[in-house]
């Protein structure tokens, strides 16, 4: 993993749920839906690169990332709108709606389009220095094709802990209490979903030192 | 290449997740030191997980966001203004019916004529039980009105004759013909 990858994980993980940020979030929701539209920019501000993250995997081109970020927090405070929770009942999570709306809209906007992206955004090898990429890379770039397309193929409930942890770097209990599901839960399923990649990525390199055999072979 | 230890299988997932505490990650550590397999697992799981990742967020995604805050709170506003007129809208249209229905109902219920119980009400009266008993008595002892009716129907002839001429036949006949 880059630094600069590490770096922008590590602010994601900065606003990671916890029972200070949830009441603060539950704060800025109430603000803002009585009118005070500066609750909506710190609402946006502490949520939307994780908000991003989630939804980039199935997004075609920045504009459609973008869009899906700002569809994610409007269906996220409209739900909050109808029916923001009594005292009483389960602790509002804010954070945990709208990642689970973004991942949700993510998932069927690609599915809707038939469009999900198997390739980067930008920053391919090619699109850095212009000159052709060295084999090594090309194979690297063919294999990251292969494992993210696999990745959207997965399970559903494989994919959406896989990507919640890989892409928003949430942590297992994060991951959990987005999906409404158990620590534990989490846990097999990302375990199954990396389990599945790595038969996958075995298969693959086999196929090619057969391929590079037969070529060598006199 | 010997299997990795199934034992360790879940802590090397998670330490290639950097989900593992400080202890755990010793633990696991002092464990690779020693077995070439398990090595080889965390490389290839790390291995897999780095191509499934995303690349870092690109120049042109932080463009694109940029500012995007305000679009999405206008059409957050523009939403509610949707919203609010479609209820406003709905309640004009409440009232609407509401006297509507208050306007046109009497002329409805008018308009449908009475029905079979109101029909029946109006054309009943009160019986006249003096009438009646003397129409009954006409009829003679032992005699039905209805009896009569479906007798004159059959065949027109007058029973009360009738019989008084056969009980003359029968006195006049001698007992002792017999």
């Amino acid at each position: 993993m880059s630094d600069e990858n590490h770096d922008a994980k590590s602010r994601l993980r900065v606003l990671a749920g916890g029972a200070a940020d949830r009441e603060r979030d539950a704060e800025l929701v109430r603000a803002f839906l009585v009118g005070d539209e500066d609750a909506f920019e710190e609402l946006w501000r502490r949520h939307e690169a994780t908000v991003h993250a989630v939804v980039r995997r199935y997004a075609r081109s920045p504009e459609d990332a973008r869009d899906l970020v700002q569809r994610a927090f409007i269906r996220a405070l409209s739900a909050s709108r109808r029916g923001f929770p009594s005292p009483s009942s389960k602790p509002f999570l804010f954070r945990a709606w709208v990642l689970r709306i973004a991942a949700n809209l993510g998932k069927n906007h690609a599915r809707d389009e038939a469009r999900w992206r198997t390739e980067p955004l930008d920053g391919s090898p090619e699109a850095v220095d212009g000159s052709p990429a060295p084999e090594d890379v090309l194979l690297r770039r063919e294999r990251e094709r292969l494992v993210r397309k696999a990745v959207l193929e997965l399970p559903r409930r494989q994919r959406e802990v896989l990507t919640l942890r890989l892409d928003a770097d949430l942590s297992f209990e994060e991951v959990a209490e987005v999906l409404g599901i158990t620590q534990n839960n989490a846990k097999v399923c990302f375990h199954h979903a990396t389990r599945r990649l790595r038969a996958l990525v075995t298969e693959a390199t086999e196929g090619d030192g057969e391929a590079a055999g037969r070529e060598n072979r006199p | 290449m010997t299997a990795p230890c199934r034992e360790w299988e879940q802590s090397l997932l998670e330490k290639v997740a950097g989900e593992l505490d400080a202890a755990a990650e010793l633990r696991v550590d002092g464990h690779l030191e020693s077995c070439a397999a398990c090595r080889a697992e965390a490389e290839a799981l790390r291995q897999v997980l780095s191509l499934a990742a995303l690349p870092p967020v690109t120049d042109a995604e932080r463009r694109a966001l940029a500012g995007s805050e305000r679009a999405a709170l206008a059409a957050w506003k523009r939403s509610v203004r949707r919203r609010r007129l479609f209820a406003a809208g709905a309640a004009v249209f409440a009232v609407a019916a509401a006297a509507l229905l208050v306007v046109i109902s009497p002329g409805l219920l008018r308009g449908s004529g009475p029905g079979p119980l109101a029909q029946a009400s109006s054309s009943w009266r009160v019986p006249d039980v003096d009438a009646d008993w003397s129409l009954a008595s006409a009829v003679g002892p032992g005699g039905d009105a209805t009896d009569e009716v479906s007798a004159d129907a059959d065949d027109g002839s007058d029973d009360s004759v009738s019989d008084d001429a056969l009980y003359a036949e029968l006195d006049a006949v001698d007992p002792e013909s017999l």
